[in-house]
């Protein structure tokens, strides 16, 4: 009896395991949060891009033609600044739920292959673009843009495996090489020659078979595997298309007016009329044909034959992470300030899931921007279309065109209201209170749409949604809808002036100091700038100290594995200034409510932008020569037509910028020019200048 | 007139201490404590008889003190000792009114004394980014030169006799350059122009002393020659 309890518990706690296995992959998309990176930052990330630098140059041996050492030096010292560069920039992931799910894929991709498997490290990067690559150290970034696309795994599959045979193979090594040699022959080739044509542009063929040994190397992967190779074929029509997400619902304008009760006429759109090529022929500088490739790919197998699947993990984790990729996608779009690439994501998700938090919140955001760029009237480039914007956004902004600013500001006025039904947090309802004053001089000044006012009700407040709205918050509010009771000042609402307030408590984000040598033809100099910035982020802290300014340096440079809320923060800061940077400081940013969380862990408000940027100028020597030979003629002059003559030329650019991440005013903004070499005399005295000034206020 | 500088001195410091706020100096370090040396071959070969190579040099000290965000102010004590050539020995004493005849025998004498000086730097921030104390700049001197020339035998073959006592001024103007190492150590270089009212009656045709006086005529070329073009090195420590 005893031994058949003990069974039954056995086969409990088994039953149960795989809902334990399937924890990391659960998902509740209802209150869904933004994927992030957790556990221990991966050694990637950490350390000094110059000491990986001198790690792989003693990979380099000794008995190689000297050019050929010269070009893999260069390659390695570029190569491990620049990928560092891609890892600190805020957008990579790791240990987050779809790089833990792409590395299982990768996996099953190279389980033949178990000691290529050790040498990769797969990390997903928060970008819309769609696109994967591949390093020369065996990172592979893979871009959500491109996940959210992805309809199974075996096409991951195929992807991480094109990506996989670079690494093996090298390509990014060997074409900077031969784009080095190509370099050093430009110069000496004779222009008339016949083959000058071959020469020039075979760089751009190599790096074309590049691709194609790829593409056949990896469905050779995949043949090895349970994946059934056609998934490469699919891929490729799935890269011909600009559009995000595949359109399984298709919009319908009726969506504006269905529950705001607007009497909206629209005029109908011929979809079919919209002009967009989906070009497999295209030939990109660096990419074949995608026609090409995909007749590569077919005669490595018999496609009769191969009747693989499409998943050897659960379907549903594949589901899920693509899901996830999709819901974030559509954010990185709207952050980007492009609500019509946002729109078309949420509508596609929400048709599915229609009461879900999340999008209806990011649907607000998105209805916001869009309100905000028209009450502007500033050029919305971003969001014009062209004949090579997909069909489907096409659609969708022939029909947002069609409605009136006012319509427009009333839709947006709605979504928020319906989503944040009652006067809940403050912060929450910033974005309302700001379309609200938008819309107060918009539908003012704009009296000839009235008539699609239910009604025929002609004040703001009379609209049924926003009346209720109105009488639920305080008096004060109802009429300035630009000052909270936190204190939450919009920076549009107030008037301009002059001057700006003391600032003693700042979050200094990244620092950056970078140097030039504008004469050689690597104008960068990476390791010099590197070292450089060591020493100004000490100097920064010691000013500061003097100053009495308070701050709290939040930098790539020296983390260590443990630093996993500074990175989380680090992402999130960035994130923020290139959205403002990007929509302007006008519209209240996506994660303005996370960032004002954040920023009072650290007790200030104020993001400061710091750096140096040193350039080291060549002088004409035709000038040289002419300030000589003046200056000899006129003679007590000689001596500083000397000087000019023999001193380099310099210019350094030193910069402090603060943003208040409370009304996203630029408080502060003071870029200075030196013309000198940006000595520690030159930076200190600048950076001392431009802290005070910040201190005293003005 | 030391009441008179003594006054300008309170005022300028005045001026720094209110303006505080937006008077940065370097790293909050306003003053500079320094010794420079100035010369300049040539000028002398030109104008005064001396060797093309001969620097003329002069050791001074002084302070600089920052008083705005590109503005600093400075006073020195020069010391000056140099030899003197004269090309025509002459017998005759000092006061005595008529000229002797010259002869043509090549003398030399002693050529000492002091300066004092006070200058205001002009820290160039607009076209350079400059700030006061660190960078180009274009400077505006005032030295008020006490010079003695006496003889130390080679002239009236008596020794240490005063021959000439020069009390005149010289104004300057210039560009130099200020670079601070170490957060603690100034090297100032410049160059300046600069006009002696002594040595400018050296020019004037209708002074008849030049012909018959070659002391005076000497010292005028002297004088005119040493302050026309001078370069300056000086090392200096941030001092608060």
């Amino acid at each position: 009896m005893k031994k058949l309890q003990n069974q039954y518990i056995l086969v409990i706690i088994i039953s149960f395991l795989p809902i334990l296995c399937f924890k990391t992959l659960a998902q509740n998309f209802d209150n869904y949060i933004n994927i992030k990176s957790s556990g221990e930052i991966p050694a990637d990330f950490l350390g000094l891009s110059s000491s990986k630098f001198k790690a792989d140059k003693t990979t380099i041996s000794k008995e190689e033609e000297t050019y050929l050492k010269r070009s893999k030096k260069k390659f390695y010292l570029e190569n491990n600044f620049l990928v560092d560069e891609l890892l600190h920039n805020g957008k990579v992931l790791y240990n987050d739920p779809i790089g833990i799910y792409v590395n299982k894929v990768l996996d099953k991709v190279l389980v033949h292959k178990p000691e290529l498997k050790k040498q990769i490290r797969v990390y997903v990067v928060l970008s819309d673009i769609v696109n994967a690559y591949a390093t020369n150290n065996g990172i592979i970034f893979i871009n959500i843009g491109l996940l959210a696309k992805l309809e199974n795994e075996a096409q991951l599959a195929f992807i991480l495996g094109h990506e996989v045979t670079h690494f093996e193979k090298n390509h990014v090594l060997n074409r900077f090489v031969l784009n080095e040699k190509i370099q050093r022959k430009k110069i000496r080739i004779n222009y008339s020659d016949s083959n000058v044509e071959s020469i020039l542009f075979s760089n751009t063929t190599y790096a074309k078979d590049q691709e194609i040994e790829s593409d056949i190397e990896s469905t050779k992967l995949l043949l090895g595997t349970l994946y059934n190779p056609k998934a490469g074929m699919e891929v490729m029509k799935i890269l011909a298309s600009d559009i995000p997400l595949k359109d399984t619902y298709h919009f319908t304008p009726s969506f504006f007016s269905k529950e705001t009760s607007l009497h909206i006429t629209f005029k109908s759109i011929d979809f079919d009329s919209l002009k967009y090529t989906e070009d497999l022929e295209a030939d990109s500088k660096t990419h074949p044909a995608l026609s090409q490739r995909i007749t590569t790919i077919s005669k490595l197998f018999d496609s009769l034959n191969h009747n693989k699947s499409y998943f050897i993990l659960p379907q549903k984790d594949f589901f899920t992470i693509q899901k996830i990729a999709q819901f974030e996608v559509s954010k990185i779009f709207l952050k980007k300030g492009n609500y019509l690439y946002a729109f078309y994501c949420i509508y596609e998700l929400l048709q599915n899931d229609p009461n879900n938090a999340y999008l209806n919140n990011l649907l607000c955001k998105t209805f916001y921007l869009a309100s905000k760029y028209r009450n502007s009237q500033d050029q919305d480039n971003l969001n014009t279309t062209t004949s090579n914007t997909p069909k489907e956004i096409q659609f969708i902004a022939e029909y947002l065109k069609q409605l009136s600013d006012t319509e427009l500001n009333i839709l947006s006025t709605y979504f928020y209201l319906k989503t944040y039904p009652g006067e809940e947090t403050i912060v929450k309802e910033i974005r309302l209170r700001d379309l609200l004053y938008d819309f107060k001089f918009i539908y003012q000044d704009n009296e000839e749409n009235l008539e699609h006012i239910p009604n025929g009700r002609t004040t703001i407040a009379s609209i049924p949604f926003v009346e209720k709205y109105l009488n639920s918050i305080s008096e004060e509010s109802k009429n300035s809808f630009t000052v909270d009771n936190d204190g939450l000042v919009l920076a549009n609402k107030k008037k301009s002036k002059t001057g700006y307030a003391k600032i003693d408590n700042i979050i200094i984000l990244d620092p950056v100091y970078k140097k030039f040598d504008l004469r050689r033809k690597t104008e960068e100099k990476f390791i010099a700038s590197e070292k450089s910035l060591l020493i100004y982020n000490e100097q920064i802290r010691k000013i500061s100290n003097q100053l009495k300014i308070r701050d709290t340096i939040v930098s790539s440079v020296g983390w260590t594995k443990n630093d996993t809320l500074a990175f989380h923060n680090h992402s999130l800061f960035k994130s923020q200034v290139e959205e403002v940077l990007t929509n302007g400081s006008q519209i209240i940013s996506t994660d303005f409510e996370l960032v004002d969380t954040t920023c009072n862990g650290y007790k200030s408000h104020h993001l400061a932008l710091m750096g140096t940027y040193s350039f080291h100028i060549q002088k004409s020597p035709v000038v040289k020569v002419f300030v000589v030979i003046w200056t000899a003629l006129v003679f007590p002059t000689f001596p500083i037509g000397l000087y000019y003559a023999v001193t380099p030329s310099f210019k350094t650019y030193t910069y402090l910028i603060t943003l208040n991440c409370r009304n996203q005013a630029f408080d502060y903004k003071n870029v200075r020019l030196l013309k000198y070499r940006d000595s520690m005399g030159a930076i200190n005295s600048s950076m001392y200048y431009q802290l005070l000034k910040m201190k005293k206020g003005k | 007139m030391k009441k008179t500088i003594l006054i300008f001195l309170f005022l300028t410091s005045l001026y720094g201490s209110i303006s505080f706020g937006q008077v940065p100096g370097y790293m909050g370090k306003r003053c500079i404590l320094k010794a420079n040396i100035h010369g300049m071959p040539i000028t002398g070969f030109l104008f005064a008889n001396e060797k093309p190579l001969d620097f003329n040099f002069k050791f001074s000290v002084g302070m600089d003190y920052v008083i705005s965000r590109n503005i600093s102010f400075g006073i020195s004590a020069e010391q000056v000792n140099d030899i003197i050539l004269l090309n025509k020995l002459s017998t005759t004493p000092i006061g005595q009114s008529y000229p002797a005849a010259p002869t043509t025998f090549k003398s030399a004498a002693n050529f000492y004394g002091y300066n004092l000086g006070a200058n205001m730097k002009f820290f160039l921030n607009r076209s350079s980014g400059a700030l006061a104390p660190f960078g180009r700049y274009f400077v505006i001197e005032y030295l008020k030169n006490y010079v003695t020339v006496s003889d130390d035998g080679r002239y009236y073959a008596s020794g240490n006799k005063q021959i000439n006592t020069i009390s005149t001024s010289t104004i300057l103007i210039g560009m130099g350059s200020q670079k601070i190492l170490f957060n603690r150590l100034v090297i100032d270089t410049n160059l300046k122009y600069g006009v002696n009212f002594y040595g400018l009656t050296r020019i004037k045709a209708s002074d008849t002393r030049i012909d018959f006086d070659p002391v005076y005529a000497a010292c005028t070329s002297k004088m005119f020659s040493d302050y026309l073009f001078t370069l300056s090195v000086g090392i200096g420590v941030l001092a608060f």
